[in-house]
């Protein structure tokens, strides 16, 4: 007889959200698909639904209904996480754990041969009940000897409570009076079968399947046929697809740079095979030095592009192993690679200007951040925003660098140089019988003052108001100068030339 | 020196201009300046109301727009004459025209043609003279514009300018332009420009703090004095001079629209003024079967002697043409509103009432001193209007007939809304902030916090100041119901025509009170669900009776319609069904048509704020004597006893007892309605109660009398309009007397007409001893049809999910031969499962099968595509429960929002019992003052805002309504149950007054029992 359990962790992303949001615990909950009066909610807890709402709601209408009604979304990505946690946290407990792929949140587990371990099946049921509570999850436990059984049985506890069952016969029987609401039975086929008076899984069962069939399509049928006994699916664990890894203990401890790296290589090559097999390209290369101290040293290296030889890799490796001071020899090497799905051929860049290598630009990046750091190769994005300084933003240069423009060369005009930062001039004498130095006597005195033009904005946050002008120093020099109302104060914000 | 602001955009440039047109204006003749030109984007929107303040104040205002061109560049265009102002509208009509609603974009070459009359001035930030590019339509400008086109030279301190008044001066120079001084004017003050930026961000629906350089980068665009233009521009004086040139050539003003009204064929040579004589004459001869009365004949000469003077008769001969096509067609119509003042409008046919008799003045219809033009409106049963508006594009063309314009406007609500999108608040913040709010209610500090918003932050405040600045704008255009302007000449020579949302039809850009205000002529052509629901009712009496009946031969006064009437039973009747004329009807006991007349305006804001509806009862009861302030009111107020209940009898009194001319006192009638708004009404206070002290009316009695009109001001009816209404209202209640079935059923076909629910009208319907029998695929039609003398058979339509084409279907494959069995008709019909399935549970299947769970899961075999057809289907059929009673109920409510077999407290009725809880019949029987329990069905939920708060609900169960009161305490303390809950207890106490029974309630709570289907709908809160 097999011994599986099935878990249950109802409304997973409902739960998600109180995880995230805690000081939401006391109140009505409701999550939602869109955080807009349109959007609809998808999950409640107890609390909103005593309030009246309920899944399929607009937000607008659970907000009337229900005024305090705390309501987010929860991304995909959420639920992925909170899913990998749920899967770890079981593997704890059984080796062989499947997660159901059209189900999230339910889960199968082999307890055969954990005899050793759990004095008792229930123990085991209400160990991974409490292990799961505590990591921040409600969940039910059926434990017994079929697979839809106690499925069927786990959605029926709701959550609440762990159930084990000896004997097949009971297992199934119970089964058979748990509603199709509690199963993932599509809504319009839930709803269909309700009219008819089929309500339970042995109702269901009582039809014949290919009656089913013909009305309510295979999936219906494929869940009669699990109930009925039919047919059976055997559990399907999950392997965990784990980075392709490597370490070395070694003998004594080692300090030189190529020696490390020359391990390095060694450990690397199979590593590149592995991942080639699986058609991807290695996007990184993490290193790990265990020292005499006890210290780990942590190196991460990313080429301009994917690659599949160690030769992409040692060049960046060694620019940050250089920047290190080991303080004792290394005692354990590990390697692991991140790969992602290799292209047949990366992009070539900047084709059309033959005095430009775009290869040896990303190569160039890759070894400035290498030596400086990711944020050390930036570039200038353009802000659609009226204040010079906030016209553009420097920002990490991740995309290809773009071709350099082609076409007529713009006539040549004045170019503003904006200064870093602005500087505080001198405040303005009163009397100037000399005129404005406001560059000092080496400029001589304002000869020209041109403007004022007017910025002023940011009056919802924080207020602008600054009065723009170009002045032509006696020395020829042009600044560019303003005004700021609000402080009264003079700034230079750069030159023009 | 003074000067002219040239290029002023306001709030009707939609989202851009942060001032009302009004309020330029009235800076501008602050400011000094010699004009203004409104140059709205890509129309004329604002222009009447700009127009209207300029000459009250005396100020020059130039109409003019500011263009958008294919290139996406702008030109703006000033009318300097009538002909100017003509091509301008017909050049943004073709540009708005060829582009969907909201956009406009003319050619350079369209420029051209459209030149003359026009100025011309070329600059500004999207304007092509400045651009980069070398502008391709200079030459044509040049020459089709001659010295009219001017280089606009528009300055906001923003040094990108610079290069762009270079490359313009340059251009200029090389042309021969002469450079005229407008800076871009989008807001009267700079104080305005929060809100610029505001209506910037709602148009690029962008938050303020994205919306970067789409806002504007200063405050540069208010209206500049002129020596604030001069100071501009020092360099330029002689632009600045330029301006007034500018304003010289553009003389044009509104006031030289000649609108002449479109001119019907007439026979034989006749005028206009000869043919609707004889029209009138042939008219009076057929109402008074002879030659009318004497009084009759002196009204008739007074009206058409008017009429014609002021050369009106072409309007009356239109809508005696509209009416004459309706009578043609068989399509139901009626005069609403003051025209039923005009024995001229009974004579043609256009009204049903006779003026004279009901003693109803001509001048709340037309009156010389105010010169504008009469307003009909004509009513038309609604599912046959739009043949009426399309013979009206037909009949005068689509370039003379364009439909008003509605102008939609921003509320507390949706400023509210729009400001916290535009402040970045998140949206589910702004429902929870703006659902509470009860119209036109404004932001209070408890509001805010409980949408989780710190009153005191900054936040807060900004969104309450410019919510606060953002209301009354305008949002969008939208059309009127039924507004038409016809024009002799091209419409599109009077006011821009654009596209309307609604396939087929054209919008001006002008709304009804523009119109208005222009001396143009507006036909108003209505939708009226009632006209519909009578002319079934007609047409089913005559089917079933062989009994011919309309509007006008409905025997009048009849005593059993009457009685029937003051019980208050009237679901179904127009204008007397709802929950607080019900209530009514017992008071007042209408026992005349004229009675009627009152019943339908009594219930109205007007009367109700006035205080004028308990002294009018008790004095109809007799107990309290009918006395007038002076004897020489006795004629205004005899047969309203005293107490004025009607606009005719304010403005009456005003002429006997204040001496205001008719024109005066009409007048007085529109400023009682616009009082809150405008505050004009103080202006009559003073000369009102003076004058009738003057005439021996006691003091009080003038204030209350003032008081009165004031009360009025929150909209009371006019007595020609309920007279218009009683019409109906008391043909309705003929029908429901005497033929029930055919009025039943009518009424359900006519559905939904927005009051009760098909559910309720065939629980009445039962209750009256109607044999309403189920949808049925072998004898229903698409409609519900009479079976049988007092039986209504259900039909098709009420059938959730069977589409109108599916029922053609199996009404076709029925014609030609019954079916024999459920595959039969599947086979013959083609109906899918959906159709099939709808029909099953609606219980219309149940001749074919056992049990509508039978007919489902036959149904259900056609789904799959290997099964298309239940001919082949060989199958164990496994055994289904038989539905109980109850779950027979809730299937029908599901699939046809009604039940033929039984109220749903029906089937709970023992349980009910069960609990003490009596049903309606027995509590409304209950004395007055016990106290008692009762759970009813929600059918219908209202909290008027003349009730200060309380809010009436209608219950329902198998026997009849239960009229609940909810003070607003008890309202706010059950506030959850009592808004969402169909199936609702209540603990109160009943109090019963002159035969109404209200239970009014103390607590709410949900019964113990399931409904067997809660998807029953209530009218709520309408």
């Amino acid at each position: 007889m097999e011994s599986l359990a099935c878990v249950d962790v109802p409304a997973l992303a409902l739960q998600v959200l109180v995880a995230r949001e805690r000081a939401w615990r006391a109140e009505p909950v409701a999550v939602v698909d869109h955080d807009a009066p349109h959007g609809v909610v998808r999950w409640t807890n107890e609390r909103a639904r005593r309030a009246g709402v309920l899944a399929g709601m607009r937000y607008a209408s659970a907000l009337a209904l229900c005024a305090h009604l705390r309501a987010a979304t929860v991304e995909q990505a959420e639920v992925d996480a909170a899913l990998e946690r749920l899967a770890t946290r079981l593997r704890e407990f059984s080796p062989d754990v499947e997660p159901a792929r059209a189900e999230p949140g339910v889960f199968w587990a082999n307890l055969a041969g954990l005899e050793r371990l759990h004095a008792t099946r229930i123990a085991w049921a209400r160990e991974v009940r409490t292990a799961l509570a505590r990591a921040g999850f409600e969940a039910a436990v059926a434990v017994g000897s079929r697979r839809f059984s106690t499925y069927a049985i786990a959605k029926a506890l709701h959550g609440a409570r762990v159930l084990v069952l000896e004997e097949p016969a009971a297992e199934d029987a119970l089964a058979r009076r748990v509603s199709l609401a509690r199963l993932a039975v599509a809504p319009g086929a839930r709803d269909e079968l309700e009219r008819l008076g089929v309500r339970t899984v042995g109702e269901l069962v009582a039809l014949p399947r290919e009656s089913v069939l013909l009305r309510f399509g295979p999936e219906l049928e494929r869940l009669h046929a699990l109930a009925s006994g039919a047919v059976s699916a055997p559990l399907a664990p999950e392997t965990v697809v784990l980075a392709p890894r490597a370490q070395v203990d070694l003998d004594f401890p080692l300090e030189s740079l190529d020696a490390l790296l020359l391990c390095a290589d060694d450990l690397a090559r199979p590593l590149f095979g592995e991942l080639a097999e699986r058609g991807q390209a290695a996007r990184e290369l993490a290193l790990w030095l265990e020292l005499e101290s006890g210290r780990t040293l942590e190196e991460r290296a990313q080429p301009a592009e994917p690659a599949l030889r160690w030769s992409a890799f040692e060049r960046l490796l060694r620019l940050r192993l250089e920047r290190t001071r080991l303080e004792r020899g290394a005692v354990r090497i590990a390697v692991e690679l991140a790969g992602v799905r290799a292209t047949s051929e990366q992009l070539r860049l900047f084709a059309a200007h033959p005095g430009r290598d775009p290869r040896a630009a990303q190569a160039a990046f890759a070894a400035l951040r290498a030596a400086f750091g990711e944020d050390a190769v930036v570039g200038a994005q353009v802000r659609a925003a009226h204040l010079p300084e906030a016209r553009f933003a420097w920002e990490p240069l991740t995309a290809p660098l773009a071709p350099p423009r082609t076409g007529p060369e713009a006539p040549l005009a004045l170019v503003r140089r904006m200064l870093a930062a602005n500087v505080q001039l001198p405040a303005r004498s009163r009397h100037e019988e000399d005129g404005w130095m406001l560059r000092g006597v080496a400029h001589g005195a304002v000869a020209r003052l041109l403007g004022p033009y007017l910025l002023a904005g940011g009056w919802w946050g924080r207020e602008v108001e600054r009065e723009y002008h170009f002045a032509e120093m006696q020395s020829g020099e042009v600044v560019w100068i303003y005004f700021d109302r609000r402080r009264r104060r003079w700034f230079l914000q750069g030159n023009v030339s | 020196m003074s000067a002219a602001a040239l290029w002023c955009k306001s709030g009707y440039s939609f989202l851009e201009g942060a001032s009302q047109p009004d309020e330029l204006v009235e800076e501008a003749q602050r400011l000094g300046l010699a004009a203004l030109a409104l140059c709205d984007r890509d129309g004329v929107y604002g222009i009447v109301r700009a127009h209207k303040r300029a000459k009250e104040l005396g100020l020059q205002l130039v109409t003019g727009t500011e263009v958008t061109l294919q290139d996406r560049s702008t030109l703006v265009l000033l009318a300097a004459t009538r002909e100017g102002y003509a091509n301008l509208c017909q050049l943004v009509t073709i540009g708005r025209l060829r582009s969907a609603k909201g956009e406009c974009a003319v050619a350079w070459e369209e420029v051209a043609e459209h030149a003359p009359g026009l100025v011309a001035l070329w600059g500004g930030e999207r304007g092509a003279l400045g651009a980069v590019e070398e502008p391709r339509a200079a030459r044509l400008l040049a020459e089709a514009f001659g010295d009219r086109l001017y280089a606009l030279l528009a300055r906001h301190r923003r040094d990108e300018e610079v290069p762009a008044e270079a490359r313009l001066r340059e251009r200029a120079r090389r042309l021969g332009l002469p450079l005229v001084a407008a800076p871009e004017v989008l807001y009267h003050q700079a104080g305005r420009r929060r809100l610029q930026d505001v209506l910037e961000c709602i148009r690029a629906r962008t938050t303020l703090s994205q919306a970067g350089r789409r806002l504007k980068p200063n405050a540069e665009h208010g209206l500049k004095s002129r020596h604030a233009l001069a100071q501009l521009f020092q360099d330029e004086p002689a632009a600045v001079a330029r301006t007034l040139e500018v304003a010289q050539r553009c003389r044009f003003t509104l006031d030289e629209l000649r609108y002449r009204y479109p001119s019907e064929r007439l026979p034989d040579g006749r005028t206009s003024s000869q043919w609707l004589r004889e029209l009138c004459e042939q008219g009076a001869r057929e109402r008074w079967k002879g030659e009318p009365p004497a009084e009759v004949r002196a009204q008739l000469e007074r009206e058409l002697a008017l009429v014609d003077e002021l050369d009106y008769c072409g309007y009356f001969l239109t809508m005696r043409e509209i009416v004459e096509f309706c009578r043609a067609r068989d399509i139901l119509c009626q005069g609403r509103g003051s025209a039923a003042n005009s024995v001229v409008c009974y004579c043609l046919g256009v009204t049903a009432v006779d003026p004279v008799r009901m003693g109803l003045l001509f001048e709340r219809f037309l009156s010389k001193e105010r010169a504008e033009p009469p307003d009909i409106d004509l009513d038309i049963e609604h599912e046959r209007r739009e043949e009426v508006i399309q013979h009206v594009y037909e009949k005068y063309g689509r370039t003379h007939a364009a439909m008003v314009a509605n102008v939609i406007r921003y509320r507390a609500r949706s400023a509210i809304r729009d400001v916290g999108k535009v402040l970045g608040l998140q949206e589910s913040t702004l429902s929870r902030l703006v659902r509470p709010l009860s119209h036109g209610e404004g932001l209070s500090q408890r509001a805010l916090a409980d949408a989780g918003i710190d009153p005191r932050s900054r936040e807060a405040q900004l969104l309450c100041e410019l919510a606060e600045e953002l209301e009354d704008f305008p949002r969008h255009l939208s059309i009127h119901p039924g507004g038409f302007l016809l024009g002799h000449e091209p419409v599109a020579r009077l006011v821009p025509v654009e596209n309307a949302t609604m396939e087929g039809r054209t919008v001006i850009q002008w709304d009804k009170d523009d119109v208005e205000a222009v001396g143009l002529f507006k036909v108003d052509l209505l939708a009226l669900g009632a006209l519909n629901h009578l002319h079934r009712a007609f047409d089913l009496v005559r089917r079933h009776h062989e009994v011919e009946l309309s509007l006008a031969t409905i025997p009048p006064e009849d005593p059993a319609t009457y009685d029937q009437i003051c019980a208050g039973d009237t679901v179904g009747v127009f204008q007397i069904e709802s929950r607080a004329q019900m209530s009514m009807l017992p008071r007042l006991r209408p026992r005349t048509y004229y009675d009627l007349v009152i019943e339908v305006s009594i219930v109205r804001p007007g009367p109700i704020s006035g205080g004028m509806v308990h002294p009018y009862l008790r004095r109809r009861r007799g107990e309290e004597p009918v006395e007038y302030p002076h004897e020489s009111l006795r004629p205004v107020l005899e047969k309203t006893l005293g107490v004025p209940l009607f606009q005719e009898q304010v403005m009456r009194l005003a002429i006997v007892a204040a001496d205001y001319t008719p024109g005066e006192a009409d007048q007085l009638r529109r400023d009682m309605a616009a009082w809150k708004k405008s505050g004009r009404i103080g202006q009559h206070r003073e000369r009102l109660v003076e004058r009738m002290q003057r005439k021996g009316i006691a003091p009080e009695f003038a204030e209350r009398v003032f008081q009165q009109i004031q009360g009025f001001g929150e909209y009371g009816f006019p007595e020609s309009h309920a007279a218009s209404f009683a019409l109906l209202s008391y043909a309705g209640a003929w029908l429901r007397r005497h033929y029930m079935t055919e009025f039943t059923c009518a009424l359900l076909n006519a559905q939904p007409m927005g009051f009760y629910s098909t559910a309720t009208i065939v629980d009445d319907a039962r209750r009256h001893g109607l044999d309403v029998r189920p949808v049925d695929v072998r004898t229903s039609e698409w409609e519900c049809t009479i079976p049988a003398p007092s039986a209504v058979r259900m039909g098709l339509s009420t059938v959730k999910s069977l589409s109108h084409s599916d029922a053609r279907r199996l009404l076709r494959a029925r014609e030609a031969s019954a079916f024999t069995s459920l595959a039969d008709l599947q086979r013959r019909s083609g109906l899918d499962t959906g159709a099939l399935s709808a029909l099953a549970e609606a219980g219309a299947l149940e001749g074919f099968e056992d049990g509508r769970r039978a007919a489902l899961w036959t149904a259900l075999a056609t789904k799959s595509v290997h099964q298309p057809s239940l001919f082949e289907l060989d199958e164990r059929k496994p055994e289904f429960a038989p539905l109980t009673r109850f779950e027979e109920i809730g299937w029908d409510y599901q699939r046809t929002r009604h039940s033929t077999r039984g109220h749903p407290l029906s089937a709970l009725r023992a349980e009910l019992a069960a609990k003490e809880l009596p049903d309606a019949r027995t509590l409304n029987a209950l004395p007055h003052g016990t106290r008692t329990r009762y759970a009813g069905v929600v059918i219908c939920r209202q909290r008027p805002g003349t009730a200060r708060g309380v809010t009436f609900m209608t219950l329902e169960d198998e026997t009849g309504f239960v009229n609940l009161v909810l003070w607003k305490k008890v309202f706010e303390r059950f506030e959850l149950v009592a808004k969402t809950e169909t199936f609702l207890g209540v603990t109160g106490r009943v109090e019963t007054q002159d035969g109404v029974t209200n239970l009014i309630a103390e607590r709410l709570w949900r019964p113990d029992l399931e409904l067997p289907n809660k998807d029953i709908s209530s009218r709520d809160f309408h």
